[in-house]
């Protein structure tokens, strides 16, 4: 199975440190925190302690949060939220309340109704 | 499962439904009537399992139940959504202000957005709610991302070019 955290193209990797390899994945992977625990801690351990990494990480960090302001989060209204509850629940007793029935009961219901009115 | 348990847990997460609904087609009668019939298609095709569910105080079983709701009730959604936007066409009639550039993107990418940054779904979870392959969710998010970022210009601080999220 692909695994996005270690099977990515070694070409897009880059030398960091020391002959040290991080990608551009990793970092997003880490942004999303899509990493496990373990490869996270692995993670900031290679980060350690690369200014010009951890301001990229900085960065990269910013535009997520910059990103996430522009995404709304609308708020149902109340009278919404009543339509919703009284429609809701009409689905609910129609399609499931007549299997709480009994026979006797579901008769009782029959025989309740108005079939005609003078 | 009594119907009384499933309506109060259902009543608990209206306001998730429908703020989902509304990020897909945003309208407040069609995100209305959008939750009202994901409704009704999952208590028709899940009516057996749910009768037959025993659903207990216990919070771990609660807990199962409501993501399981969640889960079926989001992807109901999310399939109208991705119909009802193109045929509605209302998205470009209203002035949606900050957000302009999020209702303009693709339905696909406004759920995928909506469902990491707002629900804080993980990678894992939005895949498995919106049926989708891992690199599907990951390229949603990322083109989704780009396009919010085409329109909107970075804070002065943050315009290094490490624009890729």
């Amino acid at each position: 199975m692909f695994n996005e955290v270690e099977d990515l193209n070694p070409k897009r990797e880059r030398i960091i440190k020391d002959g040290r390899y991080l990608s551009r994945g990793l970092v997003n992977a880490y942004l999303d925190e899509r990493l496990k625990p373990a490869q996270k801690k692995k993670f900031e351990a290679l980060v350690g302690d690369l200014e010009e990494l951890k301001e990229e990480l900085r960065v990269k960090s910013e535009t997520k949060e910059f990103i996430a302001e522009l995404i709304p989060h609308p708020q149902i209204s109340k009278s919404s939220t009543n339509n919703l509850k009284v429609e809701l629940a009409d689905i609910t007793e129609t399609v499931i309340g007549d299997d709480k029935l009994s026979v006797s009961e579901k008769l009782v219901k029959f025989l309740d109704k108005t079939i005609l009115e003078f | 499962m009594k119907k009384a348990q499933l309506q109060t847990l259902v009543n608990s997460l209206i306001p998730k439904f429908y703020s989902f609904a509304f990020a897909l087609v945003p309208d407040e009668l069609q995100a209305e009537q959008m939750v009202i019939d994901a409704y009704a298609v999952f208590v028709v095709r899940e009516k057996n399992f749910i009768s037959k569910f025993k659903y207990t105080d216990d919070k771990k079983e609660k807990s199962i139940f409501k993501k399981y709701i969640m889960s079926h009730m989001i992807n109901e959604i999310y399939k109208m959504g991705v119909k009802r936007s193109s045929q509605l066409r209302i998205l470009g009639s209203r002035d949606h202000g900050q957000f302009e550039s999020f209702y303009n993107l693709k339905t696909n990418q406004r759920a995928v957005l909506f469902l990491k940054e707002s629900f804080n779904y993980s990678i894992e979870t939005i895949q498995d709610t919106l049926r989708l392959e891992k690199y599907q969710v990951i390229e949603t998010l990322y083109n989704g991302r780009q396009s919010i970022l085409a329109v909107n210009d970075l804070p002065e601080n943050n315009s290094r070019g490490f624009k890729s999220v």
